[in-house]
């Protein structure tokens, strides 16, 4: 049995799936900030881009020490088990990408099925780039979003034997 | 006919065997929250963890997981 001072690889591994999915969220909020660009008054749009450009430089953030991690940290024995790994958050990771997949795949034929409306002013007074980045960020966003909360709390306290380990 | 739901009697080994989560989860290779989600009823592990699990305490997998 590993010793309980060493570090969980699993741990380690459930860390990282998370800090990917806040980079998903990020550049899903991204999507929303470049989408919404093309709608909101001009004063506005400076917190827009304030906005996309933090988000920018947290997913950079984040790639970075997740793929120096898995690149200079990760031993290589343990390169195949970080994909193959298989528990509670990869368990989410699926979930929340389903959920995602149908909540997009209602919204685009909501949408395709009001190409009437879609094809009159204002829709068509904005441009084509704008409905992709609604899409890319509903569905980014409701993979995010349902990913942490499914994954919300740490469930139920250890009991007391736990205690003193 | 309803959904059979999985119960299992994780926390009544670690007990006995006198182990945190924590070490559990590190004896078996998957995160400590992964075993705590499994205890609580909120995810249904895979065949290879369930076996693992009962590997470690020595005991049949239906000693340990059983559904109503």
């Amino acid at each position: 049995m590993p010793s309980p001072h060493e570090p969980n690889v699993a741990d380690m591994f459930d860390r990282h799936r998370r800090r990917i999915m806040l980079a998903m969220l990020l550049v899903g909020l991204m999507s929303a900030g470049r989408a919404f660009r093309y709608v909101v008054a001009e004063e506005t749009e400076i917190y827009l881009q304030a906005m996309i450009i933090g988000c920018a430089l947290g997913v950079a953030a984040i790639i970075a020490t997740v793929a120096y991690w898995k690149i200079f940290k990760l031993p290589a024995d343990q390169r195949q088990q970080y994909f193959s790994y298989d528990g509670f958050v990869t368990d989410a990771i699926d979930r929340a990408k389903n959920i995602s997949f149908v909540v997009t795949f209602v919204v685009v034929s909501v949408f395709a099925g009001l190409d009437e409306m879609l094809s009159r002013p204002p829709f068509v007074d904005v441009p084509t780039v704008f409905y992709f980045n609604v899409i890319a960020a509903l569905m980014l966003i409701t993979l995010g979003s349902v990913f942490f909360f499914l994954d919300r709390d740490g469930g139920e306290p250890e009991p007391e034997w736990d205690a003193g380990a | 006919m309803s959904k059979p739901e999985l119960n299992n009697r994780i926390r009544v080994f670690r007990a006995e065997h006198r182990m945190s989560q924590a070490e559990l989860a590190s004896a078996i290779g998957v995160s400590r929250k992964t075993i705590n989600t499994i205890e609580v009823g909120r995810f249904v592990p895979s065949t290879i963890i369930a076996l693992q699990i009962a590997r470690h305490f020595e005991v049949p997998v239906e000693e340990i997981f059983s559904i109503t």
